[in-house]
């Protein structure tokens, strides 16, 4: 399988600020590649070099072969990109601005702009800077897939979208992969990661730490629980196999999770609980726990 | 071609208002005011006669100049001058600055289209507008000058030198946008360009039998006044004029091809 992006030893500094540093990511054609790592870890920054938004320091970054800096406007012509906030001009209806999109490429795109945006729910003939957040955020994925590219480059791209259309917003994604085109896919939250993508790399203070398939990640997944029991009971003993930073206050117990599901609730369960609540640790706690040696698993 | 069309497209409006302004400046000024200042030509005249002869001489002759219908479109285009210097700067930070104003250089910058090519296409589209606003602007001031039976050949070149000195205000207002990190005004950035530039001529103005140079004054590089007192703009000043834009213009490129687009 060949590879749509390819960076070896990528490496981008703002002055003395750290963006990326020797960062090696492969993605293969038709897969659906996920990008994670906390706020600040060089996600965005390693996006807009490959984007030519931004001038790498070192290293090397191509798409489709080519080199991201000398034959950007080419790689560009197959590369569809959906930024975390979107801006659009002012005073454009979303229509004009779809088109005047369009007008980039040299292939007619009004059935597709109509296709995507019948699929998004979204009202053409409104001026963009009157839009609220979410229908920005829909004008940005219109625009960026409108050209059927063969790459497509998200960086955050659900942040602003509601539930409903975050699902309707995967279906798309699915679609287009399944047509063929490559998804590299940006984000801070895992279970987004977790729902759509094949492989992920996981990037934190702008170094790769690792890439692995999600199913592989799945495995390792930590959860993060915390329950309280009524107030006749005592769990100052409590303890589980797989469970660390278990934390006692009162008769709240808070501990992050790691193995067979079963027998967590089956310990938990011989307690009289009155509240109990398992939930997705944040990126930020999975690589406090997960991550804690410098990169290397514990 | 769409990038050309996009500006152009909505520059029209702003160039449209910024020609017919300029166009009834000089048409105010030289069919509606000179003829009154005309009228009073004789009774100065009758004084500078009464000053002593050397000094008469001198004065009368810069009195010819400026009674002259050359002199006094000399006088009154400088008005049009700091009127389109400030269009000339706020056209090209229009385009230039439309990104960056919008936090959407992303949008612009994603198309398959060298930043070299998106440059030049903008500067065209400004450069575009500035020309057919000129062409106007020419035409008006050659037909009021035959009105008045005007025959001097140098006049022509008189009128083009706003379009002159607003290259120099168009580079200046690219550079502007280009390197500034931020711009809350287009408008409010012109203006302080232009005005800025209008001080600098009142300094020049009054420093001018001390200093005679007036290199930190563009806005008097193409005055038609000294076209018409020594036949040329002056070597050095269309020297400066040619630095100006080319570095100007040169510096911009450089930054817009080869820095990093902010991120928003």
């Amino acid at each position: 399988m060949s590879a749509v992006i390819e960076t070896k030893k990528l490496t981008k500094f703002y002055g003395k600020s750290r963006g990326i540093v020797d960062v090696d990511l492969s993605v293969n054609e038709g897969e659906i590649f996920g990008f994670i790592g906390p706020n600040g870890a060089g996600k965005s920054t390693a996006i807009r070099t490959l984007l030519g938004l931004i001038f790498k320091t070192s290293g090397e970054a191509r798409i489709f072969g080519m080199d991201c800096e000398r034959e950007n406007e080419r790689i560009l012509q197959n590369v569809g990109y959906l930024p975390s906030e979107v801006f659009y001009y002012d005073r454009m209806k979303a229509i004009e601005l779809l088109n005047y999109s369009a007008s980039f490429y040299n292939k007619d795109c009004s059935k597709r702009i109509k296709e995507l945006s019948a699929a998004l729910e979204l009202d053409l003939n409104k001026r963009v800077e009157d839009m609220s957040l979410g229908n920005k955020k829909k004008v940005g994925i219109v625009q960026g897939l409108l050209h059927s590219p063969r790459l497509i480059i998200l960086d955050e791209p659900t942040s602003g979208l509601d539930p409903l259309m975050q699902k309707t917003f995967f279906e798309l994604i699915r679609r287009e992969n399944a047509r063929g085109a490559t998804v590299l896919f940006s984000s801070h939250i895992l279970s987004e990661v977790q729902r759509i993508c094949d492989r992920v790399a996981i990037i934190k203070d702008g170094r790769i730490l690792e890439t692995k398939r999600i199913s592989e990640l799945q495995e390792n997944t930590y959860k993060k629980v915390s329950f309280t029991v009524k107030p006749e009971a005592n769990v100052n003993d409590f303890s589980v196999p797989g469970g660390s930073k278990i934390e006692i206050s009162g008769r709240s117990v808070s501990f992050i999770y790691k193995g067979d599901c079963n027998l967590l609730l089956s310990k938990i369960g011989k307690h009289p609980i009155l509240n109990v609540d398992i939930t997705e640790p944040s990126l930020e706690e999975i690589f406090m726990h997960y991550y804690e040696d410098g990169g290397r698993r514990e | 071609m769409n990038i050309l069309r996009f500006e152009i497209r909505n520059q029209l409006k702003t160039a449209a208002v910024w020609t017919v302004a300029s166009v009834l400046i000089i048409i105010v000024f030289m069919r509606g005011v000179y003829p009154f200042f005309l009228e009073g030509y004789g009774e100065i005249k009758k004084i500078i006669a009464s000053f002593p002869k050397e000094f008469a001489g001198a004065l009368g002759l810069e009195m010819a100049v400026l009674f002259s219908f050359e002199g006094f479109y000399g006088f009154g285009s400088f008005y049009v001058f700091v009127f389109g210097a400030i269009s000339a700067a706020s056209l090209a930070i229009s385009v230039f600055a439309r990104e960056k104003r919008a936090k959407c250089l992303d949008f612009i910058l994603t198309k398959p289209r060298s930043r070299r090519n998106i440059f030049a296409v903008k500067l065209l589209s400004v450069l575009l507008v500035l020309a057919a606003a000129n062409i106007v602007y020419i035409a008006v001031s050659m037909l009021v000058y035959s009105l008045n039976g005007g025959k001097d050949g140098r006049f022509f070149l008189a009128a083009c030198a706003l379009f002159f000195t607003q290259l120099m205000f168009m580079s200046a207002g690219v550079f502007a946008s280009v390197f500034m990190k931020r711009i809350r005004s287009v408008s409010g950035t012109a203006a302080a360009i232009g005005f800025g530039a209008f001080a600098l001529t009142a300094l020049s103005n009054i420093l001018e039998d001390v200093y005679p140079d007036y290199f930190y004054a563009p806005l008097k590089y193409f005055d038609p006044s000294k076209l018409f007192m020594n036949g040329s703009f002056g070597a050095k000043y269309v020297f400066c004029a040619l630095v100006i834009i080319t570095v100007s213009l040169g510096a911009s490129f450089f930054r817009y091809t080869k820095g990093d687009a902010q991120s928003v």
